[in-house]
């Protein structure tokens, strides 16, 4: 497929000076001296874009992705390096993209359209389209100032798509419309997405960019961290939200060595999957073994406890590779403590295979009591539900944390660890099925 | 050169080609001066029409200032000073149209080098204002008019190219320097009394005359009172003519250099 946007090498530095009178002075100064802090919003960018693909650029607010976006636009140079896009670029940065507040919103779709360079015939052809996926009434008329912020997104969104771009650039934009509009706009990107255009999504939501992109970058400190598929990109992305640096890891796991594993109190239960995992030797991570494991884990933490094994129980087989839907299923896992924690937190989460979190839980949001742990010393927790999911792929993210006077420390977390097959018989539509009854009544 | 060449041919090509945005912003902006207030339209004509009142008391009744070459005073001024009003509106509306617009440079892909040129388009229907203002006091004061009017229309565009060049040249300068604009109002400000607006030139000896008409703004007030009031063409003051052309294409070339030349940072710092 042929690449429509390059980015090569691209930097962008913003110079920052303390007041206006430093500028000129840096421009006066007979010796060139410096008066600005030199800024590096991105840093030695590099990224293609294929045609037709949907890609999600996510990181921090300060990671640099707006300056991006508005480089790849062309509303910004770049520094150094080159920023090229073929074809006709339609983006909706922030809101209302270069709407005259005075004007009406009929003047504005004319405004924005010779922008784009339509002539005024072409821009009477797609008014009547636009007006009608706005759907503002008769405030189309009316000043724009005047407008809600939704009306204000309506049109904003519609002018952008009616411009019959070659790439769409999606910012935060659509979070302040209606759910009504935005599903309207999630079918036109599909639809978009069917044609073959090339859609830039730039969200905080993970879930959004897993539903709707095939590919996505995490930018971080102006630099690209990360370029692949958006599953593996998002659990990143919250690894950098939530987590702490990884170079922690290294130092306290080889600190903690030396604590051999123990079970303090052996649980009595009469389960005899359960009493082999039990039994099983703690000198070494199990959890690699297990016919269940993901090898594309994730895995992240300060490395003071460790999650060392884990068992899937589903109707009296221990780790099926397939789940049949609503049946129960139990997980077990154990976890090693390498330090003295007085308030650990354990938690699961269940996603789909694109990442969109089906739920999550864990026993600080479930306020639910937990022991305090000894160093060495080996918990083991169960989590039991039913599985009423359709047929799909499904990853369950285990996780151990500590809480220390309200903050959470990771310890460590394995996002998409556990790969679940689930078959559910029926067809039905969706990610949750609901037992749902259907009558036909007359 | 050649390079200058090729500046001002890129402007004029993105004029031409940003026609109707132009021609939608232009309209937009004569709206905005317009609606809003509850006279609207009426405004801009009594604060000429103030202006003019007052400078008939002061002159006229006050001072008894005698009608040079026996052409009433107010009419004599008037002519002049709408040259120069023209002038120097454009050039402080062009000078502050980007700074005005922010909002499109930051967040669109915006030619920004078209927002001078909306701004004097704009500001043309204040010099319509102003010269029927002008026609009526000469029609009162009983001053002849001729075809040599319709010249006003040739001066108009030589103040607008000239604005245009200058507006530039500043409009980029202020996104850099906010002071540029104040700086402007200040020099624009001078300017005004060394331009023979108040006065007559011909009350200097000939020898030291040239000094005036260095300003090139001496072409324009001269420019218009040939036009309403010696009914003289601008053909039969060629050295004027070529000199004022010659500064207006340099100030044109300087001021669109400029402009490509730090176009490209705008975005950064407005």
């Amino acid at each position: 497929m042929s690449i429509v946007v390059t980015i090569e090498n691209l930097s962008k530095c913003f110079k920052l000076y303390r007041g206006p009178k430093d500028r000129v002075k840096e421009w006066l100064h007979p010796l060139r001296k410096q008066y600005h802090q030199p800024f590096w919003a991105l840093q030695d960018i590099n990224f293609s874009i294929k045609k037709g693909e949907s890609l999600g650029i996510i990181g921090r607010n300060g990671s640099g992705k707006s300056t991006l976006l508005q480089i790849i636009t062309g509303v910004m140079s770049p520094t150094s390096g080159v920023s090229v896009a073929d074809g006709r670029i339609s983006a909706l940065l922030e809101l209302g993209t270069g709407f005259d507040m005075e004007l009406s919103g009929r003047d504005n779709l004319y405004l924005n359209g010779s922008l784009m360079g339509f002539s005024k015939e072409q821009i009477a052809e797609r008014v009547p389209l636009i007006e009608e996926f706005a759907d503002i009434g008769e405030f189309i008329d009316q000043p724009v100032k005047l407008y809600s912020s939704g009306m204000f997104v309506r049109l904003a969104f519609s002018s952008a798509i009616h411009v019959d771009p070659d790439i769409l650039i999606i910012d935060e934009a659509l979070a302040v419309g209606d759910v009504k509009f935005q599903n309207k706009c999630y079918r036109k990107f599909h639809e978009f997405q069917e044609m073959g255009k090339t859609i830039i999504f730039v969200t905080h939501s993970t879930d959004l960019v897993a539903k709707h992109c095939d590919r996505a970058v995490l930018l971080h400190q102006g630099r690209l961290m990360m370029d692949g598929n958006p599953n593996d990109v998002i659990n990143k992305y919250l690894e950098l939200l939530l987590g702490i640096p990884e170079k922690k890891q290294e130092k306290e796991s080889s600190q903690a060595k030396a604590e051999q594993p123990r079970i303090v109190n052996v649980p009595a239960n009469s389960d005899p999957l359960f009493k082999e995992f039990l039994n099983k030797d703690l000198s070494e991570d199990h959890c690699l073994q297990n016919p269940t494991y993901n090898g594309n884990e994730h895995r992240y933490g300060d490395g003071s406890g460790k999650i060392m094994d884990y068992l899937v129980v589903g109707e009296n087989n221990a780790n099926p590779l397939q789940i049949q839907a609503n049946t129960i299923i139990r997980i077990y896992a154990k976890y090693h403590f390498l330090k003295k924690v007085e308030t650990p937190i354990f938690g699961l989460t269940l996603k789909t295979i694109d990442g969109v979190e089906v739920f999550g839980i864990n026993t600080l949001f479930e306020r639910q009591d937990v022991k305090p742990r000894e160093t060495g010393e080996v918990a083991i927790v169960s989590y039991e539900f039913p599985v009423s999911l359709i047929s799909g792929e499904y990853f369950v993210s285990l996780g151990l944390a500590e809480s220390q006077s309200g903050e959470i420390i990771p310890l460590d977390r394995r996002y998409d660890m556990v790969h679940l097959k689930v078959y559910n018989s029926s067809s039905k539509m969706g990610i949750v099925d609901f037992d749902l009854q259907l009558q036909e009544l007359v | 050169m050649r390079n200058l060449i090729n500046t001002l041919l890129s402007l004029f090509g993105t004029i031409y080609r940003y026609r109707y945005t132009i021609w939608i912003m232009a309209v937009q902006e004569i709206r905005a001066k317009y609606a809003g207030s509850v006279l609207g339209v009426v405004w801009n004509i009594i604060h000429p029409v103030v202006l003019v009142f007052i400078y008939w008391v002061v002159f006229s009744v006050g001072f008894k200032v005698p009608p040079p070459n026996n052409i009433p005073f107010l009419s004599w001024f008037f002519c002049a000073f709408v040259a120069w009003q023209c002038f120097a509106e454009s050039l402080l509306s062009a000078s502050n149209s980007l700074l005005r617009n922010g909002n499109l440079i930051k967040k669109t892909v915006f030619p920004a080098q078209i927002l001078p040129v909306i701004s004097i388009l704009s500001n043309l229907i204040n010099s319509v204002v102003f010269i029927v203002l002008l026609i009526l006091i000469m029609l009162i004061q009983g001053v002849d008019l001729s075809f040599y009017a319709f010249q006003a229309a040739y001066y108009i565009f030589a103040i607008s190219m000239l604005s245009l060049g200058a507006g530039w040249f500043f409009s980029a300068a202020s996104v850099f320097i906010k002071d540029a604009n104040q700086l402007l109002a200040v020099a624009l400000q001078t300017l005004f009394w060394a331009t023979p607006i108040f006065y007559n030139i011909g009350m200097f000896p000939e020898s030291i005359q040239v000094y005036w008409k260095i300003n090139p703004i001496y072409y324009l007030v001269e420019g218009f009172r040939d036009s309403f009031i010696y009914h003289r063409p601008f053909w039969d003051s060629p050295e004027l003519t070529v000199y004022y052309w010659t500064f207006t294409i340099l100030v044109f070339l300087i001021g669109g250099w400029f402009f490509k030349s730090v176009k490209k940072e705008f975005a950064d710092i407005i």
